[in-house]
């Protein structure tokens, strides 16, 4: 019995570190994907109408 | 004429009350409203009186708004260059973001006061509060009412997915923003006001079926993932709530419970429609 646990038994893999690196401007709100848009909600914007487009 | 206004985004309510409205839903969110109803955020607008700077500064998002802690709770200031350098916004909230007031410069009042980015960071607040979590992806309906949940970052085809499921797909929750929740002991799938280029978005949900994280290859193939690696991949295409300990765990144990729930795989896709077979057609399990 204890030889078939031995046989079953998954075999020891180092664990492995992965990065999955994020993006600011995708990870935080706010950032415009639009450079050309206007409007209050894009970074440095200078027109004073309202914008629709969503940041990433 | 006072105004009082219902959104359901996600499943959570919010009342919006404004004593002299001088602006008007539009189209996305427009989509959103829905018909009084108790609900469980309530939110006041004015306009922005002369409030002492106070609290100390929490996070800088680097773009418009800056979060401030507040004795009894969180102040949003939201900045542009165009206007000055006053906040053009100033929301203030409660300690959980259920109650706020937010106050507009009087020459923005014909500006809808949850513009963005405003409306998506109070909802990011509230889902990292034990809610659920906002991803970056394309949430598709079949025609089964099976949700499918195609996350990426920008690039990464959310867009070109929701195009090619047009015509096989019951609705498209939106093909950028997709909120997941548990609702039942099961997972679902939200749609957010918040689209892509193909401007899909739609209130309603659908019970989650499978996670696909989305890349563009030169053959269509399904690749299971190690949860660990799920989870991973999914944060990535999360908005976390970088400032708070309490807030990103809580995202990162409920996207284990995402990986645990439904199966989470890569799609590597060609952006050929005939993907979508290979979505449908793959067992769930």
């Amino acid at each position: 019995m204890k030889k078939d646990n031995e046989q079953t038994k998954k075999s020891y893999e180092k664990p492995v570190v992965r990065r999955f690196p994020l993006r600011p401007e995708e990870a935080v709100l706010g950032f415009c994907k639009t450079s050309a848009s206007t409007g209050p909600a894009a970074f440095g914007c200078r027109g004073q109408d309202q914008c629709f487009t969503g940041g990433s | 004429m006072p105004r009082e206004s219902y959104l359901s985004i996600g499943g959570i309510t919010f009342a919006i009350h404004d004593p002299d409205p001088q602006w008007t839903w539009d189209d996305p969110v427009s989509r959103f409203l829905v018909a009084p109803t108790d609900a469980e955020i309530v939110l006041n607008v004015g306009r922005a009186s002369a409030r002492p700077p106070g609290g100390s500064l929490v996070f800088d998002s680097g773009a418009v708004w800056r979060l401030f802690r507040e004795e009894h709770g969180y102040r949003i200031e939201c900045r542009s260059e165009a206007f000055g350098p006053d906040p053009y916004k100033t929301a203030t909230f409660n300690e959980d973001f259920t109650r706020g007031t937010i106050e507009m410069l009087p020459q923005l009042a014909h500006l809808n006061p949850l513009e963005y980015p405003l409306d998506e960071v109070l909802i990011s607040n509230l889902l990292a509060r034990g809610r659920g979590v906002e991803l970056h992806s394309c949430g598709v309906i079949d025609h089964e009412g099976r949700g499918h949940l195609f996350v990426g970052v920008s690039g990464a085809g959310k867009t070109t997915t929701a195009r090619l499921w047009d015509g096989r797909a019951s609705g498209i929750v939106s093909d950028d923003r997709v909120i997941v929740r548990e609702r039942d002991g099961a997972m679902w799938m939200f749609g957010t006001p918040w689209h892509g280029e193909a401007e899909l978005s739609m209130p309603g949900g659908a019970p989650l079926s499978g996670v696909y994280l989305l890349v563009q290859a030169e053959a269509n193939e399904l690749r299971a993932l190690e949860p660990a690696e799920a989870v991973a991949r999914l944060f990535r295409c999360t908005f976390p709530l970088f400032h708070d300990a309490a807030a990103l765990d809580f995202t990162l144990s409920f996207l284990e419970r995402i990986a645990a729930s439904v199966p989470v795989r890569e799609l590597r896709f060609t952006r050929d429609r005939i993907v979508v077979d290979l979505v449908l057609w793959t067992p769930q399990s």
